[in-house]
């Protein structure tokens, strides 16, 4: 009996590590899709132009809007699949509601205190859970305001990889302990630069549907400089102002309720994070 | 209650059931809307003839019509959502014109260099007011379909059908929305905490001082729900994870990402799309062939009835026809004003394609009461 389970020991090891293995894997490539699908319209700035892709050139929104629903679904099933740990999946489902629901009051030019949460508890509870929370905070949002449609699946991977890039930058945590105005400071940019990045991504995917103008219009095969210069006078036309109140928003928030915030989540992590074990 | 009211109740309830039964009949399943709903949006996006997309918007104007709720709000989100699809028109407009055809020359404005340079104005012409109403005409279509989809299906029915990958995430949700009306209550009590200390101010602006204590209380029950979690056997729901089908379903990712990106590279498009297709649906079939290991149980109520084949028989065949004219490159679907402003074509079949669309409605008048 105990030669029996001597052998199965490093068996069920190397399985657990091949599991991992694969998991990482297929994270990888469906977020590696994700964003594929997010910047197609660069992607393909160097295919064949003129003829069937020019008549095309409408079918890129669908394409890859099929194609992020699907990586985003693979990608929530391979994150929530693991047994997961109770508390902190009760602590995810209380903030991706608080965020959800902060999504609804509107502040001066559509901004919202939606990513408030989602940079905050990514920043402190790390990448995997930043990232479950926004997309999740996102989907519950979606119910509150009542409208599902083409844009979730691209809004809950924009979302979610906000949470991902605050979980990174948590990283630095331990190292800015001492520097709370340090760290506060650090925020205030992430949120500044995500004010403008949420925006900017989330025009990709239906700026090809909707730009039809000669400095703004987007077709296969315009090439990477023009695509980019074409982007560019689409973002400062319409959406540049709207973002600045966005990235605006996003740090008056975070200084005025930033460190409060930090210190109830930063005190709850610590909670889950007691080992009786000794 | 009298005897006489005790028999005219049940009277009532035997008079209602034959009509609570054809309701039932005739309500569509939640899975038949989400068919319409990618059938009608493909049909919108694999078009860019606005006759079309107009055929379709209108179809998905009568859904909307019909299973409109009291909440007038929605209204609003419609015709907003129409002024967002006409303002796109002088937006594309401005930002620069081609074409044979002058109509006006709009003055023009010239970016600073280190915004990029960029110049907005000038010449206006014709082709380019056609194609920009056209693809107005298209967002609109697209913003009708959305929300005649949202009115009419029930979304807590619909997410009954999410894979069961998903399960331990849509009970996170359920944890979720089930503290909502504790989160309340407890914002009333400290509210009164607050007037009992003599603090003065209506709840709005009362709510930043107390948006961190909520938090917390929040958190502190969720730490309680956590354990009424683990009591439950919440771990059990983590799907038996078997690592050649992740394998697969990656592999069937990257082959349908592939097959996009080769549907603009390669030079047979047509054979190109069939291979995102595939890949698409091999994903699928992994991630619902995962149903049978979860632990999840799941209440379903809903049966599939033969208005429901229906439906979905027509959201297939109109898709099936628009898909068809694409390949084959018939049908007017594909509208390009340039280099001289046309007329959009039109084509019976692809008409009947989009008409198709309004199948929903036939069940829908058949379950009212006449």
């Amino acid at each position: 009996m105990a030669s029996a389970l001597a052998v199965d020991a490093p068996r069920a090891s190397v399985r657990a590590g091949a599991h991992r293995l694969v998991s990482s894997l297929t994270l990888c490539v469906a977020s590696a899709v994700g964003l594929v699908a997010f910047l197609y319209p660069f992607l393909l700035a160097n295919a064949p132009n003129g003829g069937a892709n020019a008549a095309h050139s409408g079918d890129a929104p669908f394409i890859f809007g099929a194609l992020i629903s699907l990586s985003a679904l693979l990608f929530l099933i391979e994150l929530s699949s693991g047994a997961m740990n109770a508390k902190l999946a009760s602590t995810l489902a209380v903030l991706a509601v608080a965020a959800a629901v902060l999504r609804v009051p509107r502040l001066p030019a559509g901004a919202t205190a939606f990513f408030l949460l989602i940079m905050l508890a990514g920043y402190v509870f790390g990448p995997r859970f930043g990232f479950l929370l926004g997309a999740l905070a996102l989907f519950v949002s979606s119910f509150v305001s009542g409208g599902f449609g083409p844009w979730v699946p691209f809004q809950m991977f924009a979302s979610g990889w906000l949470g991902l890039t605050s979980g990174w930058l948590g990283a630095l945590r331990p190292r800015l302990a001492r520097h709370r105005r340090a760290e506060i400071v650090l925020l205030l940019c992430f949120g500044a630069a995500w004010g403008f990045a949420f925006g900017a991504l989330m025009n990709l995917w239906f700026w090809p549907y909707v730009a039809t103008g000669d400095a703004t219009s987007w077709r296969p095969g315009l090439g990477l400089v023009a695509t980019v210069r074409h982007y560019w006078a689409f973002y400062l036309l319409t959406s540049a102002g709207w973002d600045a109140w966005g990235a605006i928003a996003n740090v008056v928030l975070l200084a005025v309720a930033g460190r409060p915030i930090l210190s109830v989540l930063s005190r709850f992590r610590a909670r889950f994070q007691v080992d009786w074990s000794g | 209650m009298g005897r006489a009211d005790v028999v005219s109740t049940a009277r009532a309830g035997v008079a209602a059931a034959p009509q609570r039964r054809a309701e039932e009949e005739f309500r569509l399943h939640p899975l038949v809307w989400a068919c319409w709903f990618a059938a009608a949006l493909s049909v919108v996006f694999l078009t860019s003839n606005p006759l079309y997309a107009a055929l379709v918007g209108l179809a998905a104007l009568c859904q909307y019509a019909a299973h409109r709720p009291d909440d007038r709000r929605l209204d609003y989100v419609l015709v907003i959502g129409a002024l967002f699809a006409v303002a796109t028109i002088p937006l594309n407009l401005i930002s620069g014109s081609s074409g044979a055809t002058q109509l006006v020359e709009l003055p023009t404005l010239t970016v600073p260099h280190w915004l990029g340079g960029v110049r907005f104005g000038g010449p206006v012409t014709a082709e380019s007011l056609a194609y920009a109403a056209s693809q107005a005409v298209r967002l609109s279509a697209v913003f009708v379909v959305v929300w005649a989809f949202n009115v009419s299906v029930d979304h807590f029915r619909l997410l009954k059908y999410a894979p069961a990958g998903l399960a331990q995430l849509g009970v996170i949700l359920s944890v979720g929305i089930l503290l909502v009306p504790s989160a309340i209550d407890s914002l009333a009590l400290m509210q009164e905490a607050r007037v009992t200390r003599g603090h003065r101010g209506a709840r709005l602006t009362a709510l930043p001082a107390l948006a961190i204590p909520l938090l917390r209380e929040s958190l502190e029950r969720s730490v309680q729900r956590a354990e009424s979690l683990d009591a439950r056997g919440f771990g059990r729901l983590a799907l038996v994870r078997r690592p050649y089908e992740s394998l697969i379903a990656v592999g069937a990712l990257v082959v349908a990402a592939g097959g996009a990106f080769a549907y603009y590279y390669a030079p047979m498009p047509g054979v190109a799309a069939l291979v995102a297709l595939a890949g698409m649906a091999m994903l699928l079939i992994i991630v619902l062939g995962q149903q049978r290991r979860s632990g999840a149980v799941r209440l379903r109520t809903d049966r599939v009835g033969r208005a429901d084949v229906m439906v979905v028989a027509a959201c297939v065949a109109s898709l099936a026809i628009i898909a068809a004219l694409r390949v084959t490159g018939a049908g007017s679907l594909v509208f390009l004003p340039f280099p001289r402003a046309s007329v959009p074509g039109f084509d019976a079949l692809a008409a009947l394609a989009c008409v198709l669309l309004v199948a929903p409605l036939g069940p829908e008048l058949l379950r009212r009461p006449a």
